[in-house]
Order: structure tokens, then sequence, then C-alpha cells
């Protein structure tokens, strides 16, 4: 346990996972989007937000977001105006029909300008039949009731409710924006960090804020400091620095040598989807001439294909090496 | 009667059963035997016995003193005259025929001979004078029964209320004297000594007599006699068998009598046998075990409780099988026999008192049972009782003594019903007996059995102690410990791997996209928000605008927006306090109201309020066409659909401003369209989303004063539920008074005439009164099955039925269940053109002081795909957040918005300004542009946007262009060089091959192709993974437009026109195109004539288009999805050009170029 608990509030909001400990509560708070989330916080104050959707990938920040946007919008009136229904609640016909409907009819009174708001976290899990039978009760109560609908892909929302809402897409965090915000968190949580552990939390993250504090808060309580070995313990993943040299050898056109990396990796029981989809990653960051690196991608992609349809053995990823080779002796 | 007495009181029940059946005593007796009885077994059980006969008995005495007493002499003189009279009637003679030797034998013992009578009534009399001796009555008790009814007998242990109910039973039968006899004689001699239930019964009975009760009863006492004739007869059949070995086995008879209230005594088999040994009958034999083993099973409680029918044949098969062995084996059947006719009365005692069951008792079962039973006692006892008088007499006198000690155990045992008691008696065992049971029990074990026990129970407890259930010491795995570590040593592990790694440290952005200035702490963020400045020279500004928006009616659509603003801004203002309606109906009167305001005030100070700066509705509710005029695209189908609706209107329509027709006109026009639209009031609205399909109904319905009912899909909308609303909405008072006028059309006009003048005499006050209905069934192609059961049927009715206009508006052009109504109605909507539209956002834009750039308009909405709810929410979204006032910190050179292939990117529809304000410009890219990380291209790739974009792309590939012109000139100069050195010149051209533009362009190709497959492998990902094949070939993209072709500047159109869309391959689908011609040649020309003449044939009637909507709803080929103008128009192509050879896909290409 990295720290011990002073008072009780703090003892509680210790036992929290850090993405609740440290989810925002201001517009200000949240990271990446800027201008999406500031023109937000300017409905959050004005009033009248028209019905959103926001779709994006997970961990960016997209219910965050419409919760900021409720609570700072309401107020107090938070528990009264607000319906939140998300993908564990049932959200058939019968529910739209009955419970959002009898919402949207409740009177609550609010200052001008502000309207309840119905939140539907994870929308594109709603039934289609949910989704047809959502479209006019959206546009009849628009006058007393707002809907704010997050999703990863808008493609699962039908048409009619898309145009009935401002489409909003949150896009992956960069890794500048997870790094400050990693930063941020282990400064409150007096941790010891180093740059390598830092980096190496966000190549494991992959512009998800979710997953990055997740792993900072296991590594911190499974080995206290954040360093790049630590990190690479906690989330097992192949090893980038190896991948890197094995590239390295690839380009130099030396079989041999990034052979044997490949080999240690697979003994070391790696899936080989985890293995191509580092070695993508750190050949998008590779050192080499941009023809090269393009072609080299190409080949891990091809290779990548070969092992989504099952051929995921070692010798799959051998020819990947002998065609990086082959490429690299081309050039 | 009785029997409903019975149930409220047991006292009332003793004596209205006493006063017909005197079976009573009997069955008190026998009820309380079970507590008796149940006394501990011992070896003097015979003495007990002894005592128990005595208590019966006395309490039998008890019982008759108590309730005979009474009527002794009355009843006397009743049997008396009753026997007389039976005598008349020859009811039984044949009966006492059988019954005399009993009798006789009886009245003998009695000494009581005025048994000259043959009836009944004799024997009750003669029973009367009996008291005194016990066996005798006994006897007389049981012959009584017997004389009865056999079933009587049955009743003997029967509870309280059976035995009334069958009392009660045999008196309406009339099977009893009594009940023939004594309600006359009773009626006549003692009326005063009635009882009143016996004068009720008088009076029943007499009521009965006079509606023929007489009759009945005569045949039922006929048939009553012959039963009793069958029982003697069986009876005697019996005695017969039974006397035969009994005279041999006289000796025998001595033990009987003891022996059987032994048998009586006891429920218990164990104890039954010492009693047995007491009583030396040392013949006790193997079927006398059986019995009590069977009796042992009756008795316990398992069989208890199986149902009673279940119990009864098998109590008759021993009986039986007894009878039988009393056939079969001489010796032993006196005892026995008067065992079994003793015990099982016992075991029904039982049963009686523990059955918890309210069931009545099947009679017939037990009948059957009883009836064997009973029929030979009389022929055991009376030997047992003629051989031992004087022990009977020695007996008497004991009685009174133990009588006068268990009185108290005798009465106190009320019987009831079952149905009453709450708790069963279960007699509680005491100890002793409970003891010397285990002891039985115990004593059976042989040593040997019991060592084997110890062993066993040594062997379980030896096995606990010394087996663990988690043992220490583990037997597997132990050794492997030593041999890992040599394991260790041998190969490589992680963590040693992980040593090695951290010696090297990466840099930093080796792996991430991390600077090193990153690690600075980030700075915070202001969120200032600045409001919008106001536009004060709108009006200026439109007028600059009206020349550029050629043919758009520029000033109206501004002076309505300046209108709705003002009143909404207006209306905000003014309710600042109270929070708004519903909805917001602009009718007429409110608008003229509205313009009289908007006149009186000044044009541009109006403002909303400080509270609500952003108002309090959305765009497009703000600026949705309230009325017909307010219409300014899509114009024609909101035509239609208001000539279709002013045929509905009729003369009570609002106002009397329509354009087209004069006031008289409107009204033949109704009359006519009353005979047309009884086939036609349903109308279609056809349409993609967001065409102003519901907006149209509703401008329009508010513009002729309906009153809209709709009926959307976020309703429960059943047939039933739908027809039950809609239904009562059509039996309005308005409708009806069409319909009534429909059969008179003059009267009709005369009504119409009238009401127009009271109309106009009256104000507008009555509008809303006589406002008229109009149903409107929102989204109706959408149709859940498990929900909404019946709506397409409730819409057909409600189309064949209803006498209001039923709109209809759907989306899906090929819904199934529509396709009838389709075709008689349709309007079909189309989703505004985008320069219209764009003009018509840009004067909203300025009305809400944030003008916009048109091409941002255009580009949004087309990208939005025409949906113009969705770009008005979105330039909601975008103006009342600020418009242009964030800037982001990247400037994005590449992806200038609005720029398609078409349109000369120059900015030819740049807006002109005033005064320097602001026309903002980033609407496009704040919707489009990614804020996080930049793409140059969108990030899931679009392969179908890429293929368009590429002739953009390679125009603005630098590196093609260097390439050619390095090319261009390259040739040039070898054409020059040529005379010195060709060779050189190869040589050059050789060392740059890999540099040409050809190997460019495969390169890149080949990227992109190997893009799209990953693209494909993973198309349909969840999204909730990020895949990695997206991400991939994301990047190759990307990389292939930056580094193969090196393109700067270009514009990559987010959106396609919908017009390159349409092309002959995607009506086909790629996967016919791709197909081989045998198919296209084979099959689909076939189909398609089919489909052409399928067609035809729908258009010209309407049964036959059966086949025609079936077709149309088969998706699997696109062929036959109607699509004929295309082919048609290819065919056109190919006549014209006269070209033989060309293929489809030429035709395709040649249509769309």
């Amino acid at each position: 346990m990295p720290e011990a608990p002073e008072a009780a509030v703090v003892d509680k909001r210790n036992n929290l996972p850090w993405i609740e400990k440290y989810r925002p509560v201001k517009f200000e708070e949240i990271v990446g989007n800027e201008d999406t989330v500031a023109r937000l916080s300017v409905f959050s104050t004005q009033g009248n937000s028209p019905n959103i959707i926001i779709a994006g990938p997970p961990g960016v920040g997209k219910t965050t977001t419409i919760q900021c946007l409720a609570r700072i919008l309401l107020g107090d009136s938070y528990k009264d105006a607000v319906l939140e229904l998300n993908a564990s609640n049932e959200r058939g016909i019968d529910v739209v029909r009955n419970k959002i409907k009898m919402f949207a009819q409740q009177k609550v009174t609010l200052p001008r300008g502000r309207h309840k708001i119905v939140i539907l976290d994870e929308a594109d899990s709603m039934t289609e039949g949910a989704q047809q039978s959502l479209r006019r009760t959206m546009e009849i109560y628009s006058n007393t009731t707002r809907f704010a609908l997050a999703c990863n892909t808008s493609e699962k929302i039908i048409e009619p409710i898309q145009s009935r809402c401002a489409m909003l897409r949150f896009t992956k965090l960069s890794d500048a924006q997870v790094l400050a915000k990693l930063i941020e968190v282990c400064q409150l949580e007096k941790l010891k960090y180093d740059e390598d552990g830092l980096e190496a939390i966000v190549f494991t993250a992959q512009g998800d804020m979710r997953q990055a504090l997740n792993n900072l808060q296991s590594t911190a309580q499974g080995f206290g400091d954040i360093t790049g070995a630590n990190v690479f313990k906690v989330c097992d993943e192949p090893h980038p620095m190896l991948l890197q040299d094995m590239l390295q050898h690839c380009a130099a056109n030396d079989i041999h040598k990034a052979y044997k990396i490949l080999a240690k990796l697979w003994r070391l029981g790696y899936a080989p989807e985890d293995i191509i989809g580092n070695i993508f990653r750190v050949c998008k960051r590779l050192n080499v001439d941009e023809q090269m690196k393009l072609n080299f991608i190409r080949e891990i992609g091809i290779t990548h294909m070969k092992i989504v349809d099952g051929c995921n053995s070692l010798l799959q990823l051998t020819s990947l090496l002998a065609q990086l080779c082959t490429v690299a002796e081309s050039h | 009667m009785t029997d409903v007495n019975c149930l409220t009181s047991e006292q009332t029940t003793v004596e209205a059963a006493v006063f017909t059946t005197p079976t009573k005593n009997v069955s008190a007796a026998t009820a309380t035997s079970p507590f008796v009885l149940r006394a501990p077994p011992s070896a003097k059980s015979k003495l007990i016995l002894q005592n128990m006969e005595e208590v019966l008995n006395s309490v039998k005495q008890k019982h008759r003193e108590k309730h005979k007493r009474k009527r002794e002499e009355k009843r006397r003189a009743a049997m008396l005259a009753e026997a007389e009279a039976a005598a008349a009637t020859t009811t039984t003679t044949v009966n006492g025929g059988h019954v005399q030797p009993l009798r006789e034998k009886t009245a003998r013992e009695n000494g009581s001979g005025t048994g000259t009578g043959m009836g009944t009534g004799a024997a009750h009399g003669k029973r009367k004078s009996s008291t005194p001796n016990v066996v005798g009555d006994k006897q007389t008790s049981i012959m009584k029964h017997f004389a009865k009814t056999e079933q009587k007998s049955t009743k003997t242990a029967a509870t309280n209320v059976f035995e009334l109910m069958m009392g009660a039973r045999q008196r309406s039968l009339g099977a009893n004297a009594n009940g023939q006899a004594s309600p006359t004689e009773d009626a006549v001699e003692s009326g005063a000594a009635e009882t009143p239930q016996s004068k009720r019964k008088q009076m029943l009975q007499e009521w009965n007599e006079r509606k023929g009760g007489a009759k009945r009863r005569m045949a039922d006492e006929a048939r009553g006699d012959y039963i009793e004739q069958q029982m003697e007869q069986r009876a005697k059949r019996l005695k017969k068998m039974l006397t035969q070995p009994e005279l041999s086995k006289q000796q025998a008879a001595d033990p009987a009598p003891h022996s059987a209230p032994t048998k009586r005594g006891r429920g218990r088999p164990r104890t039954r046998r010492p009693s047995a040994d007491v009583d030396s009958i040392v013949t006790a034999a193997a079927a006398d075990v059986e019995a009590v083993e069977f009796l042992n099973k009756l008795s316990s409680p398992t069989k208890k409780r199986d149902s009673l029918l279940g119990y009864f044949p098998k109590v008759i098969s021993p009986t039986n099988t007894t009878a039988d062995q009393i056939v079969n084996e001489t010796p032993k059947r006196r005892p026995r026999n008067s065992k079994s006719l003793l015990e099982t009365p016992q075991v029904q005692q039982e049963e009686l008192s523990t059955t918890p069951s309210g069931r009545p008792r099947r009679s017939c079962a037990s009948k059957a049972r009883y009836d064997y039973d009973l029929e030979p006692s009389p022929t055991k006892l009376k030997p047992s009782v003629t051989t031992t008088i004087e022990a009977a007499a020695a007996e008497e006198e004991s009685i009174e003594i133990i009588d006068l000690d268990n009185s108290n155990p005798a009465i106190t045992p009320k019987k009831l019903a079952p149905l009453f008691v709450r708790q069963l008696p279960k007699p509680s065992l005491d100890p002793t007996a409970l003891r010397a049971r285990r002891e039985f029990l115990h004593s059976g074990v042989p040593d040997k059995i019991r060592q084997e026990q110890n062993r066993q129970r040594n062997y379980e407890q030896y096995y606990e102690e010394t087996y663990e259930l988690f043992p220490r010491i583990a037997h597997v795995g132990s050794e492997q410990r030593e041999k890992r570590k040599v394991a260790k040593s041998k190969f490589k592990l992680r963590a040693e791997d992980g040593k090695e790694l951290t010696a090297r440290k990466p840099s930093v952005g080796t792996i991430t996209s991390c600077s090193r200035l990153d690690f600075a702490a980030a700075p915070r963020r202001n969120l200032s928000w600045t409001p919008l400045p106001v536009v004060d020279n709108k009006r200026a500004m439109v007028k600059n605008w009206k020349n550029l928006f050629d043919r758009f009616p520029t000033f109206k659509c501004y002076n309505q927006m300046r209108e709705k603003y003002k009143h909404f801004s207006a209306f905000d203002a003014a309710q600042d306090t109270q929070p708004m309606g519903e909805s917001f109906v602009v009718t007429r009167r409110t608008r003229r109201s509205m313009e009289q305001q908007s006149s009186a005030q000044s044009e541009e100070n109006v403002k909303p309020p400080a509270t609500a700066p952003n108002g309090e509705l959305l765009f497009t509710e703000k600026y949705k066409p309230l009325l017909f005029e307010q219409v300014l695209v899509n114009l024609t189908p909101v035509q239609e659909l208001r000539d279709f609706l002013a045929n509905w209107n009729g003369a009570g329509g609002g106002g009397g401003q329509r354009s087209s027709q004069t006031a008289d006109d409107s009204l033949d026009f109704g009359n006519d369209s009353n005979s047309m639209g009884v086939n036609c009031n349903t109308m279609v609205l056809l349409g993609p989303c967001s065409s102003g399909k519901t907006n149209a109904v509703f401008a329009l319905a508010n513009d002729m004063n309906f009153n809209v009912l709709e009926v959307n899909a976020g309703m429960r909308r059943t047939g039933k539920k739908l027809m039950q609303e809609l239904q009562e909405a059509t039996q309005s008072h308005q409708i009806r008074k069409d319909a009534k006028a429909g059969a008179a059309p003059t009267q009709q006009l005369l009504q119409k005439l009238q009401l127009n003048g009271l109309k106009a005499k009256r104000q507008q006050g009555i509008e809303d009164e006589v406002r008229k209905s109009l149903i409107l069934i929102e989204d109706a192609d959408i149709l859940f099955e498990n929900t909404d059961a019946g709506f397409t049927d409730a819409i057909y009715t409600l189309a064949a039925s209803s006498k209001r206009p039923v709109i209809i508006v759907a989306t899906d052009e090929n819904c199934a269940h529509l396709q009838r109504l389709m075709q008689q109605n349709t309007i079909r909507f189309h989703s505004p053109n985008a320069l219209n539209i764009s003009r018509f956002l840009a004067v909203l834009a300025l009305m809400e002081d944030c003008p916009i750039e048109l091409d941002e308009l255009i580009s949004l909405y087309l990208y939005n795909q025409q949906n113009l709810r969705k770009t008005l929410m979105e330039l909601q979204f975008f103006v009342q957040s600020g418009g242009d006032t964030y800037t982001t910190k990247v400037q994005q050179q590449l992806q200038q918005p609005g720029k398609s292939p078409s349109r000369s990117p120059s900015k030819s529809a740049r807006l002109a300004t005033l005064d320097g304000v602001h026309i903002h410009q980033r609407l496009y890219e704040f919707y489009t542009c990614t804020q996080n990380v930049q793409h140059y291209i969108p990030f899931p790739v679009n392969f179908r946007l890429l293929r368009l974009n590429l002739n953009e792309l390679m125009r603005s590939s630098t590196l093609l262009q260097e390439l050619e012109s390095v090319n261009a000139p390259a040739s040039r100069a070898g054409v020059k060089r040529k005379s010195r050195s060709p060779k050189k010149t190869w040589l050059s051209t050789a060392t740059t091959t890999n540099t040409t533009s050809l190997s460019t362009l495969a390169n890149f190709y080949e990227h992109i192709s190997t893009a799209a497959l990953l693209e494909q492998e993973h198309g349909g990902g969840d999204g909730l993974q990020p895949h990695l094949g997206e991400e991939l070939a994301h990047t190759l993209v990307e990389g292939a437009v930056t580094s193969c072709l090196a393109a700067k500047g270009y514009a990559y159109n987010l959106f396609d026109k919908s017009e390159e869309r349409i092309c002959l391959a995607d009506q086909l689908g790629s996967y016919c195109m791709r197909s081989s011609s045998s198919r296209a040649l084979d099959y689909e020309p076939a189909l398609r004539s089919i489909c052409r003449s399928e067609k035809q044939r729908a258009g010209l009637e309407r049964r036959s288009s059966r086949f025609y909507h079936y077709l149309r709803n088969c998706t699997v080929n696109s062929v036959s999805n109607f699509a004929t103008e295309l082919y048609d128009a290819a065919c056109e192509v190919l006549l014209e050009e006269e070209s033989p050879t060309t293929t489809t896909a030429d035709d395709a290409e040649q249509k769309t170029a």
C-alpha cells in the first residue's frame, strides 16, 4: 500500500479505484477534445443545450463529459431532473415507452433555459426497436427534456435518432494528453516515478485514459515505484525495447539476431496477437526510412491478417521477419 | 336440516341422531374405545380387557338410560301401532320371515317376548325392554343395525356428522319404519312432547307426502326390503358355512369372547402375542400372524395417511382371506373370525381418530367390508352367549363398579368429526411401554450382528480420526521443487529478461509520441466564454446577400425569421418567471397579434432575456414553419398535402384565406370529395429522415385548423388500443354531422351554409370548438411484432372506416405492410436542395448573431447526408457555444472544407460583410476534425471516400508532379543529349527506375489495396476494442498518401454527392457486376422481364399485385427492386450509341459520366 490514510474522508477516497477518484467533475479537468468540451461548458452555464450524441472509443471521457454537463447545468436538482440509463439498465421498447416518456412528462421546476436530461450511456447497445420508439418522444418533449447519448460507434445509432442530435465525435487521446494526466495523478498520489515508467504506461494505454489510470494504480500498489520494468511486469506485454531491437535487426537485414529475440518472446509465452500489435506500434515510431517503414507496416498488416485468420504460429511470425528482411534488402 | 344442525353443534346432533337412530349408543361406546383401549398392554391384559368390556357396556347403558327412558312409553305405543300397520301393509313379510329366528332368540334371552311384530319397530320395542341385560342388549343393538340396513352398521364407528348424514338419508329413504309411521302417529298422539326438530321433520314429511312422496317411499321401501332380503340370504349362507365347522369345535368357543375383546383392545402386534399366550390360544397359527401383520401395516401412520378408498379394499382382502381360511382350516377359525370381526371396527376407529381428511368417506367401500364382517357376528356371538350366560351375568356385576371409576374417560372424549379436531388425539405412550417396545425391538438383534455393527462403528471412527480432509503431507509435487530449481538454471525466465531490459532505458519518444516537453506540467486551460457580439445591421447584410441568393426568397425568409426570433425572445423575456408550455402553437390569431407586437416594437431592440441567453427552444422548434406560407423549402409536396386536406376541411376551415380557391369552389369541391373521400381518406407521406413530413402535417393542421391526433412509435400501439383511441376520436361530434350530411348532399350544403353564416356571425372564439380531427400515424413502417400486435390491421381498418383523413408517415419505401396504402395515395418528400438550405441556414445564423460562411453550411449539410434537422442541431450547438471563438492550436492547412472536385477551390461564395462583422468559418471543421490526434485522413478509413478523393490526391501529389516535371525535362534533355551519349541517358534513367511515376503509383496502390484488405477483415467491428486492423489500414493509407504521393494541400472530401452515387453498379451491387456473364445472361433478364410485367399488372388491378410486392420486398437480388428506369436509361444510351459490345459495366460508367 503506497500510503497510510490520515483521515476518514481520505480513507474512503483511498479505497476508490483511481479512475473514480480522479474522475473529472469540472470541464477544466477533462482531458482531450478541448474544443467540444469547451463548447459544452458554455452550454452548462448558458443552458439550452441541444440533444447530443458523443461518439468515441472507450476511455476518452464521454460519460464523464455528459455527467459534468448535467451536474453543472442542473446543480441541486440533478437527482430529479436527470434520468440516467446505461447498458446495465433495461432499455427495451417498454422502458422507452413508459419510463423515459414518464420522465419526459414529469414536471420539474428548473431555472429558465435548463431542461431535464436523459442520459443514455452506451446507446449503441440499445435495440433498434427501442431507438425507434425513442424518436418521436425526443422531439415532442424537446421543450422540457433533452437527451445526451454516449456511444462507441455512431453507426449503431439509427439515422432518425442521429438526425435529432448534434453529433460530437471524440477521438483517442494523444499520448501527451494521457501523459499530462498521469503526471498530475502521480503528483497527487505522491508517487515516485520516472519518465521511462510513465512512458511505458502511456504505451500500454493506447490513448485510453481509463486503462492508463488502471495500469498506474496497479503498478503503484504492486510495486510502489513507477518504472518501466515494473509497469511491464504488471501489464504483461512484449517489451517494446525488445521489439525495437528486433526490427532494427531486420532493417539491418540480420535475420538471425532478429529471430533470436522473436524466439525468446515466443518462449515467454506471449500470444502472437499481442506480439504483432506491439510490433506495429513500435514500428510506427521506428527510426528508419519512411518508405521502408511503410513497407514494413504493410508486411505487418498482412501477417496480422493471417494471424486473425487463425494462422498464429511461430512460423508466421518468422516469415514476417523474413519478409521484413527482404524489404530491407531491396531498399 | 339435521345435517346443518349437526355441523353447528354436537349436542343437537346427538339428540337429533338419537331420535331416529338408537345406534348412537354403540357409536358412542366404540368411539370411546380407542382412548380406553390404548391402555398399556401388560400381562394382565385379560383383566383390563374385561374392564373395557364393562366400560363399553356401561357407556351404552348410560346412554340408553339417558335418551331412551323419556320416550319409552310413547315410543312403545308408537311401535305397536306401527307394527300393526306394517303387518297390514305386508311390506315386511319376507323380511320378518328371515329375521324371525334371530329375534326369537333374542327375545328368549331377554325374557321379554313381546316380539310378535315382524317389523323393525318391533325390534326397537324389544330393545327398550331389554335394558337390564347387557349381552342381550348388545345383541339387540347389533340386530337392530342389521334389521334396519346393513349400512347402518358401517356407521357405528363413524363420526357424528357422518352418522347423522346417513341417518338423514335413511329417513328420507323411508327404509326405517320409524320414518314411515312416526310422523303421522306422533302428530296424532303426542303433539306436546315433540321437540321442534321433530315438528319440523313432521312438517317436512307432510309436505313430502303431499308431493307424491308416499309413492316414492313405497318404492324405496320395496327396494330396502329387497336389499334386506338379499343380505339375509347371504348371512344365512355364511352362517351355514360357519356353523358346520363350529359344531365340531365347540370347546374353542370359550376363549372367543375373551380373545375377541383383547384383539379389539390392542392396536399393536407385540401386545397381541402375549395376550394370545395368556388366553391360552395355543392355536394362534400362521394365518393369525398374517392378519396381525396386515393390521399392523394398516395401523402404521403411513397407511393412515393414504386415501381412504385405497385403504378399504386392502381391508376387504384379509377378511376375505380369513374367511377362506376359515373354510379351509377348521380348528383355528373360531377365534380368528371373531377377532377379525372385532378388530375391523377398531381399525376404523383409529383411522377416524387420526385421519384429518374432511372428505366424506365413500360408503360403498366400507359397506362392502362390513357386509362381510357383521353378518357372521350374530352367529358367532350367539353360541358364545348361549354358552356363557353365567359369565356374562358375572361380568354384569363388575360393570357397575368399573363404570363409576371409568365414567370420566368414557364420557369426556366427545367424539368430534375429524373436520373439527385440531390436533390429532395421539395418545402418549407411557415410558414403560416405550421401554418394553424398545427392548423388544432390541432383543431380536443377534449377538453376531451386534458385533458386526460395533466393528463397523469402530472402523468409521478410526477412519475419521486418521484421515485428514486437507492433508498436510502432499504426496504429489513435493519432489518437484528441487527439480524446478534445476530447470530454472537451464532456461532463462522472464525475471531475468526484465533485468536485462531494465539495464537499457529507452529514450523519451521511442515508443510513444510523447516529447520531453510533455513532461513539464501542462498549463491550466482557461474556459472563459465571451458571448457573441450582437450583429446590428442584419437587414443590410441580407440586402447584400440578396443578389447572391438568386431565386431564393431571401427577404421573405429573413422577415419570417426575424418575426420568430423576436417573438420568442419577447416570449422568453415576458415569461421569465414561469416556464413555457408544452408546445407553442401559433394560430392565425396569435400570429396577427405577433405581427402587431412586432410592428409596434422597434426593429432591433428585442433581446433574449439575461437568464436564458440561449433561449429555451431548439432551432428545429424555433424556426419550423407554423403556417403554410412559412414553408420555404419542399414546397410542392406540402402543396399536394394541402390540397388533400382542403377536401376534408370543408367549410369549417379557418379564416377563408385560401389562396387557390374561393369559398364557393371549396364548397363544391368539398361535396365532391365527400363521395370520393370514402375510398380515399388516407395519404401516405414518404420521404427520408428530416425531410419535413411531420412538420408539414402539423403546419398545415395549424393553418387549416385541424386537430391532430398523433400516433407514434413512442406509444404502445397495439391494434386494439389504436382502434379504441381513434375510433372514439372519429366518432366525435363533427364527424357524425359530416356522415349525416353525406347522406343528403343538399341538406349538407344548407347546413354548411348555415354553419358558415353562423361562423361569420360568431367570432373566432368558437373556432377552437369546431376544430376537426386529423389522424396522423407516425413511423408507420416501424412494426414491433411482439409488442404491437395488430397494428397493421388497425391501420387498414382505420383507413377503410375512418371518416376523417388519415395521414401515414413512413420512411421506408419498400415497407411491406403499407404497400396497399402506398398505391392509393402517396406524397413523396425529398431532402431539400443543398443550395437553398444553405441560404436558409445562412439567414438563420445571421438572425442568431453568428453569420456563417455559406460553404461551411453546404458542406455540413452534405456531410450530414442532407439531413436538415441534424444540421440545424449542430448549427445550434456551434452558434450557441460561441461560434468561431475557440481557435484550436493546430491549423489545418490540408483540410479545407467545402471543396469538392467539381467546384473550383476559389471561394466564390464568400459572403459579404459589413462593418467588420466576423463571418464564422470553422463550423465544418469543428464537426469533422479530430481534436486530439491529427489525422490527415479521418480515422476509420472510408475507402469509398478515398476513391472519390483519389483524383484530388493525385493532382496535389507533389512527388508525381515532380517526377513528371523531372521526366519531361529529362526526356527533353535526353533528346538534347541523345546526340551526346545515349548510353548515359539510359544509365541515368536506369538509376532512377525506382522513382518513376509508375512505380510510385504502383507502390501507392499496393499499400492502399493492402489497407483495404485489412479493413475488410474487420468490417463491422463493434468499436469497443481498438481494432488493430483499422489502425494498420489507416496508417498505411496515410503513409501512402504522405510518403508515396507526398501530396500536399489537398482537400479531402468527407461527403460524396448523392448524384454521384447513383450508378448502375450500385443498383446491381458490385457482386452482380463481378459475377460471370452467364449469370447475367441466364436468369437476370428473365427476372427483369417478370418484374416488369408484374409491375404493369400491379398498376392495372390491385388484386394481382401480390407478386409485385413479393418481388419488391425480395432484397436477395437487387435486380428485382424495380429500378427499371435505370435499365431503360441504359438501353436508351445503348440505342443511341449503337455499340453492340458494351457491357453493363460500361453502361454504368456511361451513365455516371
